[in-house]
Formats: C-alpha cells, sequence, structure tokens
C-alpha cells in the first residue's frame, strides 16, 4: 500500500522535490496548480503535493490568495474532517504545498457511482461536513467553496474537506461582509451570484443544503447554463424532492436553501436537529477525547531546576506567536489535591467533560474538555506549602474568549498570586 | 519603466549586516533552506520592531518574548546574551537561526543540555555555583510572587546541592548536570520548541521569494 506507483516511462528517474520528497503521478489540475502523489523520502509517507507555478499566480494577481489559503489551512489543521496541510516549499519558479493524502478520492466519485446514497450513509458525510465548517468558522474561515470537488475521502471513507483557497480571513473582512465573486454556481449561494456582500458562513450553510440535496437525491436541486434563469429559480424555490426523501430531511434542505441569507438556517442550527443528531455516536460528537500525556517517570525530587524552568524567560514560544496564550500559571493557597479536587469540581460546574490525567512523579493534573476546547490544570508541590498551578489550552485556542476567562474567574478562590502577566 | 523596476528589485535582494547566505545556514543546522527563508520572514519582523536595522537589539527581544521591551528578566537576558555568540549586543540573522537550531526537535538532547547548563553558568566559570543557582531560584521567585521566604529559598538551593552536587566540591559541573538531566529531562524542556517543525507554514510569505533553484 504505501509503494510509489512506478511512473510510466521506467526510462525516466524519479523526480525528488528539494530533496525531501519523491514525486508520483499526477493527481489533477486547475487553472493555477496541479496535484502530484508524491512520497516522503525521509517518512515514507504518501502525501498530496500542490504545485503552483509562481509566473502564472503573479500574472493574475494571486499570491495573497495563496499566503491566505495557506493561512487558513494552518488555523484548520486540527479538525478531523479538514485536509491538513504538512508544510510549505518554494523554489525561484514553483511553490509546492504538501498536504494530507485523502486516498479515498471524491466522494462524488462515490456517488457517480452509487446514484444516489441511503439516507444513513448521507447524514454521515453531512455531519463530517457540518462538522469540519463549523470549525472553520469558529476559527474565523469561511470556506466559501463548498463543492463535491472539494469532498475528499481518506482510506477509512471520512471526509476530508480541502481547498480553503477561496476563503476569506476576518482580516479581510470589510464591512463584516465578503465582496468578492467566487464559487462554483451549482452549489452558490444566491447573494454571492448576486454580488451582493455576504457572511462567507451563512453561504456556507447554502452550499450545505445542495450537498445535503445531492447526496440524497443523486443531482443538484438547480440547474441551468444560464445563471440569470438559474438565479430565478434560486429566488422562487423552485426544486422538487423525489418521493424517497424523508420528511425532516425535506424540511433541513428547504431551510438551508433559503434565498435570503437572514433567515437561512445556519449549520450551527442545523447541527441541533433531531434529525442530524440520529444516529451520532458519542465520540463524533465529542471527537477530541484527551489523551493522556505519556507518563513521565521522575525518579528524583523536584530541584531549584524544576523552579528555573518555570521563568517565562525561558520560554521562547512568544517570538512565534501572534496570537494570545492561553496559558497562566499561580501559586496555589491549598494543596495539590485540593486543586485537584477544584479543577474537577469547577469543570462540572461549568461543563466540561473531566479527566484525570496520569502523570508520574507528584503532579496532579485533570484534563476538561468541551467542545473542541481542551484544557490541562497541572498542580505540583515544589516545596513544602507551594503549590504551582498551570492552565493551559492545548487545543482550541482561538476559541471562545469566555470559556478561558470563566474558568479563570472561577479558580480564583483558590489562587494565593497569579504569576506575572506576561501578556 | 524596465530600468527602474530592476533598479528595484536588485535593492530587494540587498542583505543587512549579519546576513547569511540560507544554503550555508541550512547545511549548518537541522533546518532546511526553506525553513531558513521562513525564519527570515520572523528574524525581520523581531529586528525591525524598534530600530529599523536587521539585528535584534535586547529591547526588542524582550518586547517580542513580553510585548514589553524594558521588562527585567534575568533569564531572558541570559537567553539573549547566549544568542548573542559574538558578543556585540546584537543578535545578527545568523547567530538567530544557529541558536535557535538547538531548539529543534530534532536536536540531540546533548547540545541542549549543554545549551542549558552555559546558560545556567552565570559567571562563566564552567561551573553552576551555589550563590548562582541562589540568584536564579531568587529572581524566579520575584517574578512569580511566590512569596518564600529568605529561609525556604535557603533550604530549597541546598536540597538541590545535596541532590546534585555529588562530588561534594560545592558546585554543580557539567558531568553532575548531565547526571541530573538524565534523572529528570523535564528540567530541559524549555529547550525544544515544536514550532521550529512549522515554520514554513507559519511565515508561509518565504513562498514568494524564494531564492532556491529549481
Amino acid at each position: 500500500m504505501d509503494s510509489l506507483p512506478q511512473p510510466q516511462n521506467h526510462s525516466s528517474p524519479a523526480k525528488i522535490l528539494l530533496g525531501k520528497y519523491e514525486l508520483g503521478r499526477r493527481l489533477g489540475s486547475g487553472s493555477f496548480a496541479k496535484v502530484h502523489l508524491a512520497r516522503s523520502i525521509e517518512t515514507h509517507e504518501l502525501v498530496a503535493i500542490k504545485i503552483i507555478d509562481k509566473k502564472r499566480t503573479i500574472e493574475s494577481n494571486m499570491e495573497p490568495r495563496i499566503i491566505r489559503e495557506i493561512d487558513a489551512m494552518r488555523r484548520l489543521r486540527d479538525h478531523p474532517n479538514i485536509l491538513k496541510i504538512h508544510e510549505v516549499m518554494a523554489t525561484k519558479s514553483k511553490i509546492y504545498l504538501v498536504m494530507e493524502l485523502a486516498v479515498g478520492g471524491e466522494l462524488f466519485s462515490k456517488l457517480l457511482r452509487r446514484g444516489r446514497l441511503p439516507e444513513s450513509a448521507a447524514r454521515r458525510y453531512f455531519q463530517q461536513l457540518a462538522s469540519a465548517l463549523q470549525f472553520s468558522h469558529l476559527h474565523g474561515v469561511a470556506h466559501r467553496d463548498v463543492k463535491p470537488q472539494n469532498l475528499l475521502l481518506d482510506r477509512e471513507g471520512n471526509l476530508k474537506v480541502s481547498d480553503f483557497g477561496l476563503s476569506a480571513l476576518p482580516e479581510h473582512l470589510r464591512d463584516g461582509l465578503l465582496h468578492t465573486a467566487c464559487g462554483t454556481p451549482a452549489y452558490t449561494a444566491p447573494e454571492i451570484i448576486s454580488r451582493r456582500g455576504y457572511d462567507g458562513a451563512k453561504a456556507d450553510a447554502w452550499s450545505c443544503g445542495v450537498i445535503l440535496y445531492v447526496l440524497l437525491v443523486g443531482y443538484v436541486p438547480f440547474d441551468d447554463s444560464n445563471i440569470a434563469s438559474m438565479y430565478r429559480k434560486i429566488q422562487r424555490r423552485e426544486y422538487r424532492f423525489p418521493s424517497w426523501i424523508s420528511k425532516p430531511a425535506r424540511s433541513i434542505i428547504h431551510q438551508m436553501l433559503d434565498p435570503n441569507p437572514e433567515t437561512r438556517m445556519s449549520i450551527e442550527a442545523v447541527t441541533n436537529t433531531t434529525w442530524f443528531k440520529k444516529s451520532l455516536t458519542g465520540s463524533e460528537l465529542d471527537c477530541n477525547v484527551l489523551e493522556p500525556e505519556p507518563v513521565i517517570e521522575k525518579s528524583s525530587s523536584i530541584t531549584a531546576f524544576d523552579l528555573i524552568s518555570l521563568s517565562s524567560g525561558l520560554d521562547l514560544s512568544g517570538l512565534f506567536e501572534v496570537k494570545r496564550k492561553r496559558e497562566r500559571r499561580f501559586t496555589a493557597k491549598v494543596s495539590a489535591v485540593e486543586v485537584e479536587e477544584k479543577a474537577k469540581a469547577i469543570g462540572e460546574t461549568l461543563g466540561y467533560v473531566v479527566k484525570k490525567t496520569k502523570k508520574g512523579g507528584e503532579a496532579k493534573v485533570v484534563g476538561l474538555g468541551r467542545g473542541r476546547m481542551e484544557i490541562v490544570v497541572e498542580a505540583v508541590e515544589l516545596a513544602v506549602d507551594v503549590v504551582v498551578v498551570e492552565v493551559k489550552v492545548v487545543q482550541g485556542e482561538e476559541e471562545e474568549d469566555s470559556q478561558w476567562s470563566d474558568l479563570i474567574t472561577e479558580l480564583g478562590d483558590i489562587v494565593l498570586s497569579w504569576h506575572n502577566d506576561v501578556m | 519603466m524596465l530600468a527602474f523596476v530592476k533598479r528595484f528589485s536588485l535593492k530587494r535582494t540587498k542583505h543587512p549586516r549579519g546576513y547569511e547566505d540560507p544554503q550555508v545556514l541550512a547545511s549548518e543546522t537541522p533546518f532546511t533552506v526553506n525553513e531558513i527563508e521562513a525564519l527570515h520572514n520572523l528574524f525581520k519582523k523581531l529586528s525591525t520592531s524598534i530600530i529599523n536595522d536587521g539585528l535584534i537589539h535586547k529591547e526588542e527581544f524582550l518586547l517580542a518574548l513580553f510585548r514589553n521591551s524594558s521588562m527585567q528578566n534575568l533569564f531572558a537576558d541570559r537567553v539573549f546574551y547566549m544568542f548573542d555568540r559574538k558578543r556585540n549586543g546584537v543578535i545578527e540573522f545568523g547567530e538567530f537561526v544557529r541558536s535557535l537550531s538547538i531548539f529543534h526537535p530534532h536536536t540531540p538532547e546533548h547540545e541542549k543540555s549543554s545549551f542549558m547548563f552555559k546558560l545556567y553558568d552565570l559567571d562563566g566559570t564552567g561551573f553552576i555555583q551555589r550563590h548562582e543557582l541562589k540568584k536564579m531560584v531568587g529572581a524566579l521567585l520575584s517574578e512569580t510572587d511566590l512569596g518564600l521566604s529568605e529561609e525556604s529559598i535557603e533550604a530549597i538551593v541546598e536540597q538541590t546541592m545535596v541532590e546534585v552536587d555529588t562530588n561534594k566540591d560545592g558546585k554543580i559541573d557539567e558531568e553532575e548536570w548531565k547526571e541530573l538531566v538524565a534523572k529528570n529531562p523535564s528540567i530541559l524542556k524549555n529547550m525544544t520548541l515544536p514550532y521550529l517543525k512549522e515554520v514554513t507554514l507559519a511565515f508561509p510569505s518565504f513562498v514568494l521569494d524564494s531564492e532556491v533553484d529549481d
């Protein structure tokens, strides 16, 4: 499975990219880029590499878009249903985006073979799509180009949303609304086609509605080679449901294909419907199970060096971070065990899933998870009656400010003093 | 017009004092040429935040670490001193890359350990002496507001010396330090920055003016 298919022409040696990747066959191509299969020389992992010709991007002013795509993909690396970017490489004439390989190919080639999907299968893909888009919206990225070609599958048949190339980030929002017309007509929200300013998350909700329709029905709801007449059909909600579509599914599609973005059902709202939640297992709802940290055997007791290593002056991660760090430290008034109890109690009050994480030595560690946010509270008794507690977000750090500040407020009771706020 | 464009692009490739060829730096560190180009983007940002001369001054370093250019912090001072290999009071690009390379996840632990030992050897005597340890514990305590008494500091230092100074000569030599690190590797945790594996994603604009040959 891990061998790179041999090139057709055996006389030409495999091309090696920048000493790191062995280039394989072409997987696809677009107007500015082509995608190749490749294998890492170091790890032998198979990847997909998007190769962009710089000359053509400069000619068409695509450069900011490429940087934006990279930035968007980096922010969204933690979601299981979003295609991951591994690294970026460049030469004088080319840009290479090294990405996770979705070995299952496009979801829609599967659909083409099968015609349409049973409701339970369609729902599963829809759940994964909604989860991916919700995550990206939380991180301030709207996809804006949700269409069949961008929905890929991995080896296990899980959805991987790709190509955030058209996505816009908050810093590029003008008047809170996006103004570039983009997207693919059959899947594009009417407010984009009519070039009105629009809310990216609502536009994504529209595309989601179209995708759900296509998964269940087997063809697009609005189809017309003439944009004006298609636009008219959209405004009049001119589409039909075949008899096999269930009532709740119809209702969801109807509400998502609302031409008015103001009244259109949001992705958030869809995820709260009974139809959506059906057969959603706990692990899918809460796919960020806290991984226990590797147990560090501490055979020696705590020394002055453990204490010194707490200095913020030794933590160089600040050099790399533009965003605020969700990490605070304090000296507790109570024992490490009491800190642990308190952290658990607060976690329960604030609706977190509480996990006690085992770790060697004296440290008491509590993991708290809610939605995609994961927080670790670690208490160490550094000296007699000196308990230092570190609270940090280990995942989902760009989310909900209030979630973080609520937790910090609740901890207040056991704080003797907060350490130097470096922010 | 063309002449103007040419002159402009020539100017763009002129590099400031202390700049080094990414190829050379890549051959000496775990970084690829692209990663060094990405680090140069970060360096440009840091080195122009206060004084626009392409060198990282102490104030700029403190500003990046603490969002405060006049922060007093013994350890940040020590890190700056260690990065400033030429000891001329500023961090040049080559120094920045070579020093950061020690923090790379792939760098062997003994290099990290030795860097940290030198950092803690405040007087540069080749030993971490008792008074240096005491000074560092004191600095950390004033930073964190732990409110420990003079006696408790003394007790922590004493306990550490008893445990680490195995030959009982009153100071910690590099061998004793290595033994401590072997027993308790977590004291080197500051020496690894996972970010260094993703610098191409964090500073992607290098792709636009990469000078790597095709």
